[in-house]
């Protein structure tokens, strides 16, 4: 009965975090079936822990950590196979299932934490608060990453000639 | 969550919908998988960490679509002989001490090299090294204080005494590593970043030193647009003191010198250029185009001004590729590598990328890389790449991947990379023999630890995708206290190993399964479970006989005749009825006990016996205790989700479990009793929601559990017999999700298993 009762919950969990979990999963890594592949360990993982993450008040929160913490592992494995230099703007270039390719690429030559923090506002839709918490570093730096990352991708990707960095001049 | 939300502009709106849109694109692309797919693959839900959970019949439907799936965490915890060695005082006892942690193993090398015919070094993540003065026989591992946590993708050692290793940056969402060169004097022991004077730069992750005092390595000045150039060291690359213009496109990474002119570079946009000027010029080399566009070369290596090998990975559909020339790049031809031709043509693997390459001086080539399924790509050419072979891989493993290969004037060769458990793998091979293995790392996915002597620890764990992939099962063994560790030979057909105990220096007890007999077979049972017996400390084993049809997690031996498993009833491969199997003629004969199974438990997971007549085991929903050597069981008034148990005497007993807060209830990750079950209290937890699924208790008055909370893995002590517990902070180099177990062979002194790593934990004075 227990058994049944936390399938159910999990199902639930399932139906709600798969979509957001494969939509980080794509704009951290670009190839939609790496995305796939993490996704999948992520949620085997959260089933295996479920006892304990049905507890958490945030589930997804949980997951979307751990996803997180497997690409890590996993790009860090597989970097000199997949060679650096290329890396994940390649890939996603290469991928002929996805379009919108020219934001992903214009989003992975941000700086890292300006990266996460657009993907966890702007995709997640955690608030400049939790996101600031989930990495560490004041509100207004966050703030100001959102901003400038924004900015620099509207110039790629052709939105905008002219930089729209806030504080600064063009 | 809208209080607080960034409120963008316009074209702030359209870049978030942008990426939005972006990323709703992959999620909305066709993908069956569902959560029926994970309740096949992980089922039962995981109430508690025992291994009987995959059912078999799923197995086939899990090969086929699980592509990562850690299945078997195991957490079993087993009573330790008593040692009051230095046991701490409570009075004088601070909260909190210093750890430290050892790492014991890197997950993989990435860069080799060797200054003189014996001695060789290999480069890690996470400063490791290892080194060799046999010529790449014997190896030993040590983490380099002096060697910065980077992606070396180069090393080269111009002199016998000099080592110049480079790594590419790494920049990404999840981490960032400059590009940077090390330098090491002394052979590889020490190191420290080389002085590249000038305005900031970093390493793109090439490497080549035609002389013992000339090297080059591509690099580009920090900065959103940073030029690329050549930089030149003329003292064996202590400094970089040279900056020459690169060619039209840049460079990509990797660059191979025949002498201190004549070089080969790969551009910027993956194309070949050489320079006869020593880099001052640089002219590009047409190089032929597969059906996937411009070959992604990674590296190239080019032993004399005519001979040259590049490989990489065509773009689509993802080949392992590589180029050769004999006329000094005048013209480029594919290699013909058998993996190409034969895996990937007859559908059997889906790609891969050739990582590294070397040519002899007689026009021996060794290429390594890895292919996404069969893991291990290994090609050698005995003409200079105009013809190539596929030797038997030095990694068995299915999974593991080369990273790095180095060839001497005798044509001895050595990779370094890694092995589908995450373990370091480091090959040798002379002509026409077939590649050894030379030193591997302990990996990960090891389950359960018992430590008899104060030094010797055998340790047990099954493979990555546990009965998927039963050639991971295995059993270590330490003789110094978890510092270096032998893997032992199993019986023939054993897929698993769970739980180990070992009552003294010389016997081990473990839990395993078997593959079973053509009759269960038939019926649809795979495995069966069995215990493992070794008599010599755990360097041999052999299988015992078992009644009935068992599902055994938790082992626990107070004597050298006495021992006790623990489980449940084999219910068509699910957990049934609690069951537990006891010896009292050290494993000559098993008998099943007559045990209670409390409404919702799920079998028993782990038990712990301080005495040959007193036993505790917990599970799902259930804990049991018998002080009659289980004659009888009764239960023990514990609710929850018990994880682990430690007795270190016959009077105090902790339970670690599922918590959920941190105040004093029953949801508490604690349960102490100090009156042999009498009653039990459940102390407060310094973490909230913590999971702790390992305990381990040296002394009376001292504790250590390990397990996880939502910020990750987490150490907890106590120092005053389980009633107050603190969190410990570890140093650790390695990211760890979680600890699945721990066992302290002394006071002070412990070994955890998780997080991929065993570890030697060290509590500071």
């Amino acid at each position: 009965m227990a058994e049944l009762v936390a399938q159910r919950e999990y199902e639930r969990f399932f139906e709600l975090a798969k979509d957001s979990l494969m939509r980080q999963a794509f704009l951290l890594t670009g190839d939609v079936e790496e995305s796939r592949d993490l996704v999948q360990e992520v949620l085997l993982r959260v089933w295996r822990e479920w006892t304990r993450v049905r507890t958490l008040d945030n589930p997804q929160a949980w997951a979307s950590r751990v996803l997180h913490n497997l690409a890590i592992g996993r790009w860090r494995r597989d970097r000199y196979r997949r060679g650096f230099h290329l890396g994940v703007v390649q890939k996603a270039t290469a991928d002929p299932g996805v379009g919108h390719l020219d934001v992903v690429n214009a989003l992975h030559h941000l700086p890292a934490k300006q990266q996460r923090a657009l993907v966890l506002h702007d995709v997640v839709g955690l608030t400049v608060g939790e996101v600031a918490a989930e990495l560490g570093a004041p509100e207004g730096t966050v703030r100001s990453w959102l901003s400038r990352g924004r900015a620099l991708i509207a110039i790629e990707i052709g939105l905008t000639s002219v930089p729209t960095v806030k504080g600064t001049h063009s | 969550m809208t209080t607080n939300q960034e409120q963008p502009s316009s074209l702030d709106a359209q870049v978030a919908s942008r990426l939005r849109g972006a990323a709703q694109e992959a999620a909305d692309q066709h993908w069956s998988f569902s959560a029926d797919d994970v309740f096949a693959a992980v089922s039962p839900p995981m109430h508690a960490r025992h291994r009987y959970r995959l059912p078999r019949s799923s197995v086939g439907r899990v090969a086929t679509t699980v592509v990562v799936a850690v299945l078997i965490v195991v957490v079993f915890l087993v009573p330790l002989p008593q040692l009051h060695l230095f046991g701490l005082s409570p009075a004088n006892q601070p909260s909190s001490l210093n750890w430290s942690a050892t790492d014991l193993g890197p997950a993989e090398f990435t860069a080799v090299a060797c200054s003189t015919p014996t001695h060789c070094i290999a480069l890690g993540p996470n400063g490791w090294t290892a080194s060799s003065d046999d010529g790449g026989t014997l190896w030993t591992s040590a983490q380099a204080v002096s060697l910065p946590d980077a992606n070396f993708t180069k090393a080269v050692c111009p002199s016998a005494t000099r080592c110049v290793a480079v790594s590419g940056p790494i920049e990404t969402v999840f981490t960032s590593l400059p590009g940077i060169a090390v330098v090491s004097s002394d052979g590889g022991l020490h190191w420290a970043r080389a002085n590249i004077p000038g305005s900031p730069a970093e390493m793109t992750g090439g490497l080549t030193c035609p002389t013992s005092s000339v090297c080059y390595a591509p690099a580009t000045g920090l900065g959103r647009n940073g030029q690329s150039f050549l930089l030149k060291s003329t003292n064996g690359g202590l400094s970089w003191t040279a900056r020459l213009a690169g060619p039209k496109n840049g460079f990509r990474g990797a660059i191979s010198c025949p002498t201190a002119r004549r070089c080969w570079a790969v551009g910027g946009s993956s194309e070949i250029v050489t320079t006869s000027d020593g880099g001052r010029t640089w002219e590009a080399q047409k190089v032929p185009m597969g059906g996937g566009g411009q070959p992604g070369l990674e590296d190239l290596y080019c032993p004399n001004v005519l001979h040259c090998v590049a490989v990489g990975i065509e773009p689509s559909p993802g080949y392992p590729i590589g180029v050769v020339t004999d006329n000094g790049g005048s013209s480029w031809r594919f290699a013909d590598f058998q993996y190409s031709s034969t895996s990937m043509a007859q559908g059997r693997e889906i790609g891969g990328a050739v990582a590294s390459a070397t040519c002899s001086a007689a026009g021996r080539c060794v290429a390594v890389g890895t292919a996404a399924i069969s893991g291990p790509i290994l090609e050698v050419s005995d003409d200079w790449g105009n013809s190539w072979r596929q030797p038997a891989s030095p990694s068995s493993e299915s999974g593991g991947r080369l990273m790095a290969v180095t060839c001497d004037a005798q044509e001895r060769c050595i990779v370094v990379g890694s092995t589908e458990n995450g373990a370091a793998l480091i090959a040798t091979n002379l002509p026409q023999a077939s590649w050894t293995v030379r030193y591997q790392g302990v990996g990960s996915n090891w389950a359960s630890i018992s430590c008899p002597g104060l030094n010797h620890c055998v340790a047990v764990g099954s493979g990555p995708l546990g009965y998927l992939y039963p050639d991971g099962a295995g059993i270590l063994t330490s003789d110094d206290g978890g510092v270096h560790w032998v893997r032992r030979e199993l019986p023939a057909g054993i897929v698993a190993v769970i739980g180990v105990d070992c009552p003294a220096a010389g016997r081990c007890f473990a839990t395993a399964e078997v593959v079973a007999s053509s009759a269960l077979l038939r019926k649809g049972t795979p495995w069966v479970a069995t215990i493992l017996r070794s008599d010599d400390g755990g360097s041999t084993w052999h299988l015992e006989s078992l009644p009935g049809a068992l599902l055994l997690a938790g082992i626990s031996c107070p004597s050298l005749t006495s021992c006790f498993a623990a489980g449940a009833v084999d219910a068509n491969g699910v957990a049934g009825h609690d069951a537990i199997v006891a010896t009292v003629d050290g494993g000559a004969h098993w008998a099943a006990q007559a045990v209670p199974t409390p409404p919702g438990a799920q079998g028993l997971s782990t038990i712990s016996c301080p005495s040959p007549r007193q036993c505790w085991a917990v599970g799902d929903l259930v804990a049991l205790v018998t002080a009659n050597g289980g004659r009888t069981w009764r239960d023990q008034p514990l609710a929850g989700v018990l994880q682990a148990i430690d007795c270190p005497t016959k009077q105090m007993c902790v339970v670690t479990s599922v918590g959920s807060g941190t105040t004093s209830t029953s949801y508490s990750p604690v349960h102490l009793t100090r009156n042999g079950g009498r009653t039990w209290l459940s102390p407060p937890s310094p973490v909230e929601k913590a999971v702790l699924t390992g305990v381990s208790c040296p002394t009376s008055s001292e504790c250590v559990a390990v397990g996880s909370d939502s910020h990750g893995a987490v150490v907890l002590a106590s120092f005053d017999g389980g009633r107050r517990w603190s969190v410990q902070t570890v140093a650790h180099s390695v990211q760890a999700v979680s600890y699945d177990t721990v066992r302290c062979a002394k006071p002070r002194h412990c070994v955890i298993l998780g997080g991929g790593w065993i570890s030697e934990l060290v509590i500071g004075e």
